[in-house]
């Protein structure tokens, strides 16, 4: 399962944290604290139903639908909860929204706050001191080191998640996806979109 | 407090490195800690941002050098620990065995409820759902004409603190996720319901049974 995904990752069992965790889960395990089948369940959890797919879908939905699109801009919490997404870390999302001349980006420079109903957790270099330190000072030289180069005319919003809020970006439909349905436009919309640190690209580029 | 997790604006971190097709977890311990996070959930009583507070007070250079996973793992230790969940002593004696025999086996115990519960808090669940059929003898927000019966999950009000309790003193538990839980009048009222009616109520994660 998870092993087929991190096969380039250097893997140690015997490392300090590894043993201490094996040491902490064997003795919550006997003292009837933990079971082993809900941290297995916890783990599946994460791998498989807890990530952008939910936010892609939201974003997808938002796109075909205008109704929808009011509501989730006006209530983030509840139009998401209408698809379905709740849970931790989300009992208040905001959804803002990226135009042409608008780009919105979250960080959360005290921790790591994130969305996890819509995004999962957070990929590491949200946590990492880098985007936490540069996303407030130099947002646009972030952004352009991480692969979008803005023009000088795009505002640039940074939304720094200090409170129990939790933010997720509606990235702008692209060009050349008039005729795709939503299913289809689930599959466009990645991660770092929802973030607010890329641009949704164009199908072409996709393929 | 001015502590290093206060980054914003700081100088000389260098560039944002990204990861291609990043895994959940990296390490399969970073996945059991989750785990164990999620079912033993936050200390009671502890205060909303508490455990924030622990992680901000680690060693800077700890902090600076450590993983994510590793801060987490830090303070989830320290919480068994302040809790008297587990002592120092069985800790180290665990951690000596699991060094000298690495793949020694785990104990193994399923409670298919513990693993329901905490799934509960993470994910949307299916929206048909029953009431749980207690009758506690402390305060609690469940009327008994809901108790037992079967309904369906129409709206979800974001985590909010749980209030039942048996003493006014007793620890605060951590908050949970409350629901708007839709009955048909049949269902609670049987032939006396008025046809053609529903009740909705407000109900706790711990309040219910997904179906």
């Amino acid at each position: 399962m998870a092993e087929d995904h991190h096969e380039h990752h250097h893997h140690d069992d015997q490392s300090p944290a590894a043993i201490r965790v094996k040491a902490l889960e064997s003795l919550l395990i006997e003292k009837g604290i933990v079971s082993t089948d809900a941290i297995d369940a916890v783990v599946e959890t994460y791998e498989n139903d807890i990530g952008p797919m939910n936010g892609a879908r939201v974003v997808a939905h938002a796109w075909v639908d205008p109704d929808y699109r009011a509501r989730l801009l006006t209530d983030g919490t509840g139009a998401i909860a209408e698809l379905g997404f709740w849970g931790s870390q989300g009992a208040e999302i905001v959804v803002l929204e990226n135009t042409r001349t608008v780009q919105n980006m979250v960080v959360c420079t005290l921790c790591s706050c994130y969305p996890w109903p819509v995004l999962g957790l957070p990929p590491t270099w949200y946590k990492s001191a880098a985007y936490r330190s540069r996303a407030v000072l130099e947002p646009r030289q972030v952004l352009r080191e991480m692969g979008l180069d803005l023009e000088e005319s795009v505002e640039v919003r940074v939304w720094d998640s200090t409170a129990e809020t939790r933010y997720m970006v509606l990235p702008e439909r692209p060009a050349g996806t008039e005729k795709m349905n939503e299913d289809e436009l689930v599959a466009l919309v990645s991660r770092d979109s929802m973030v607010g640190v890329a641009r949704v690209r164009e199908p072409a580029a996709v393929r | 407090m001015n502590g290093v997790h206060d980054m914003g604006g700081m100088h000389g971190f260098g560039p944002v490195q990204l990861e291609e097709d990043e895994p959940v977890f990296h390490e399969a311990w970073e996945g059991r800690l989750a785990g164990m996070r999620a079912v033993v959930g936050q200390a009671p009583g502890m205060r909303p941002g508490g455990f924030r507070f622990v992680t901000e007070s680690l060693d800077p250079a700890y902090y600076l050098t450590a993983t994510y996973a590793e801060r987490q793992l830090h303070n989830f230790t320290s919480g068994l620990i302040k809790r008297g969940l587990i002592t120092p002593e069985e800790l180290a004696d665990r951690i000596q065995h699991f060094t000298a025999e690495p793949d020694a086996a785990l104990p193994r115990d399923d409670d298919p409820e513990k693993a329901e519960r905490a799934v509960g808090r993470l994910v949307r669940r299916e929206p048909c759902v029953r009431v749980r059929n207690v009758h506690p003898k402390g305060h609690t927000r469940v009327p008994r004409y809901v108790r037992g019966k079967s309904g369906v999950i129409r709206w979800y009000y974001g985590a909010q603190n749980f209030l039942d309790h048996e003493n006014a003193n007793d620890p605060i538990p951590p908050k949970q996720p409350v629901y708007s839980v839709q009955f048909d009048m049949r269902e609670l009222w049987g032939e006396s319901a008025e046809p053609g009616e529903h009740l909705y109520i407000d109900l706790w994660e711990s309040h219910i049974e997904h179906a």
